[in-house]
């Protein structure tokens, strides 16, 4: 099992450098979630966001960037909402490894 | 719905300023409220080409510029009369306008936050 | 007309909050209301609860949260702003595993969206810096 000081209190990654695929298979077990090849290209695409921009994104721009990746098929909150419940933003965030979306309510 | 207009003229290495004016510029757009910025002064350094901060500079927020449009932030103004001279390529996004240009668009918007 | 109060200058390094008081105060007293007030930047710096002036000066924070309290005025400050110069509650110290806390009472920390909320349900914003 990874070890918890890897990451903060909510489950967050402290150091982005520590991410990989494995690690976040395991923080999406945690939050009972099964990653399927339709989370995976979401993860990647949050994680290029991150990289390219340095920024989380909230809900809103993290759909446009996905229609603008994969489509407007997936690019639709209902479609993240199946994949990621709740709130897609965070829990995809805490799954690619990177930090909590900022001014997030 | 209320045009907001974020003023930046505060140097991006020199305070936290221009990092927390551009989250609410980002906050603004994912709250789906018109928001326009315009640049000036001492933050035109945002809009350098070429550069590379390291961590202990603070955030990279030439990167950030690229991802506006994610939150609907199409309108990037400065001024031709302060670009011209510059010696350093501009991010390529930028709407240059006249001092005219500028003084018209300074009045547009509901609600203007300076930074 | 209905305001709200946007301050983002430092209690200390700036005059912002003295003159946010005094408009706050002259604004309620002229039959005006105050949809909310919102600290950002070094404005968050008022809220914390560990800034002791000395007993013969004035103490800005209490002043601030007397006058809200009698009013019914929330008194918020962005969540980002504040962890970044050290005023945290006790969800914020716990999340970051510290042990204190020093967000005055009287004051709530909140997302940047609310900001936005409160500005779009007051006729203008007067902004402090």
């Amino acid at each position: 099992m990874t070890a918890p000081e890897l990451f903060d209190e909510e489950g967050y990654l402290l150091d982005l450098n520590d991410w990989n695929e494995s690690l976040a298979q395991e923080v999406a077990a945690k939050e009972g979630l099964d990653l399927t090849p339709a989370h995976w290209e979401i993860i990647h695409v949050l994680r290029d966001f991150y990289t390219q921009f340095e920024v989380s994104p909230a809900m809103r721009p993290l759909v446009k960037a996905v229609t603008k990746a994969l489509g407007p098929d997936k690019g639709k909150s209902i479609y993240l909402m199946q994949l990621f419940p709740g709130s897609p933003p965070k829990l995809a965030a805490k799954i690619a490894g990177l930090p909590k979306p900022a001014n997030c309510l | 719905m209320k045009d907001t207009l974020i003023y930046l003229s505060s140097s991006p290495y020199q305070s936290t300023a221009a990092k927390e004016a551009l989250d609410l510029a980002l906050v603004l757009g994912t709250f789906e409220q018109p928001v326009s910025l315009c640049v000036t002064g001492d933050a035109l350094a945002i809009l350098s080409d070429g550069q590379a901060p390291s961590q202990r500079h603070g955030k990279h927020l030439f990167k950030l510029l690229d991802g506006l449009e994610f939150y609907d932030i199409e309108n990037v103004y400065v001024r031709d009369s302060e670009i011209s001279q510059l010696s350093s390529p501009l991010w390529s996004g930028v709407q240059a306008l006249s001092d005219e240009q500028w003084h018209t668009m300074l009045q547009q918007p509901a609600a203007i936050y300076r930074f | 007309m209905n305001y709200s109060i946007f301050i983002t200058g430092s209690p200390t390094q700036s005059r912002a909050c003295q003159s946010a008081l005094s408009f706050a105060e002259a604004a309620i007293a002229s039959g005006h209301t105050i949809q909310g007030v919102f600290l950002y930047e070094e404005a968050v710096l008022l809220a914390n609860a560990f800034a002791m002036p000395p007993r013969d000066e004035s103490n800005l924070r209490a002043e601030w949260v007397a006058f809200a309290t009698e009013h019914n005025i929330p008194l918020k400050v962005c969540i980002a702003a504040a962890i970044r110069r050290g005023i945290l509650n006790p969800a914020e110290a716990q999340r970051h595993e510290l042990n204190h806390h020093n967000l005055s009472e009287g004051f709530e920390l909140e997302g940047l969206g609310s900001f936005i909320d409160m500005s779009l349900g007051s006729d203008k914003v007067m902004r402090f810096k």
